[in-house]
């Protein structure tokens, strides 16, 4: 699905920094890739994905003050979904200079990232009056990173 | 998050409803191992039907759990396990130290 001229279309929500409010984020998930039809697996891919830089966003980028509110956009082209979330922390932009590697299987932490990267096509990081991720999902690309590198 | 405790003889089924993600969802649950452990009850099945999803904080949350209950020489066993939740497992490799199964009757089964 993409509007008429080729131009992407952009559906923005702005939400205080709960996490209780994340099933909303997923709801909107759903109607859009349902929309791009996307296949089950994409549709969870990004579900999860934006899901997890929410979370970071509100948990860390916000310390979940819910006075504060993160900004998500969805950009959708004819070919791919581009997803960025935007709190106004401290900023943060994480190494991604190696191949993404899985934290220690039994450490309770550390798998947002790894998560993301493995799950989406792109997956960058921009400090800009906090942190910006910004996520892409190509449709029928075949997956993330993870299966790329092998 | 919601749990819902049910002892069958030395096997304990918790249900779970709801989203596992962190914030206060990790105190509940982590009481509801550490009344079970308590009490000697180590053998536990985690039915996850009702759960939509799991964030990585959630896996945080059952990843300690696990780890609790096995350091007590028990186990735990999954059931229910949706496709999000199973892709998430799949990702971060962690299918390899859940076992999951069919049904509750495949689970009893394992102890």
């Amino acid at each position: 699905m993409a509007s008429s001229n080729n131009a992407a279309l952009r559906i923005g929500l702005q939400l205080p920094s709960r996490l209780d409010l994340l099933g909303v984020v997923d709801k909107v998930i759903e109607g859009i890739t349902e929309q791009m039809e996307f296949d089950d697996v994409d549709r969870d891919a990004i579900a999860i994905s934006v899901i997890e830089a929410s979370t970071n966003a509100i948990q860390h980028g916000h310390e979940t003050d819910p006075t504060k509110p993160i900004d998500i956009v969805f950009e959708i082209e004819e070919d791919r979904l581009v997803v960025t979330v935007h709190d106004h922390g401290v900023g943060y932009v994480p190494d991604l200079s190696d191949d993404p590697t899985p934290p220690d299987l039994l450490s309770t932490r550390g798998r947002g990232i790894f998560i993301m990267r493995s799950m989406m096509d792109e997956v960058t990081f921009d400090v800009t009056d906090g942190t910006l991720v910004r996520l892409v999902k190509e449709k029928n690309a075949g997956g993330g990173e993870e299966e790329n590198s092998g | 998050m919601k749990v819902v405790r049910d002892d069958r003889d030395a096997v304990t089924l918790l249900r779970v409803e709801g989203k596992i993600m962190g914030g206060p969802d990790a105190d509940t649950f982590k009481k509801v191992i550490k009344d079970l452990v308590a009490e000697g009850r180590n053998k536990v099945i985690l039915d996850l039907n009702k759960v939509s999803w799991v964030n990585s904080t959630g896996l945080g949350i059952l990843i300690s759990g696990h780890t609790t209950i096995k350091s007590n020489g028990g186990g735990m066993a999954l059931i229910g396990v949706n496709q999000r939740i199973d892709q998430i497992f799949m990702v971060t490799k962690l299918n390899t130290i859940f076992q999951a199964y069919e049904d509750e009757a495949s689970a009893l089964a394992s102890f």
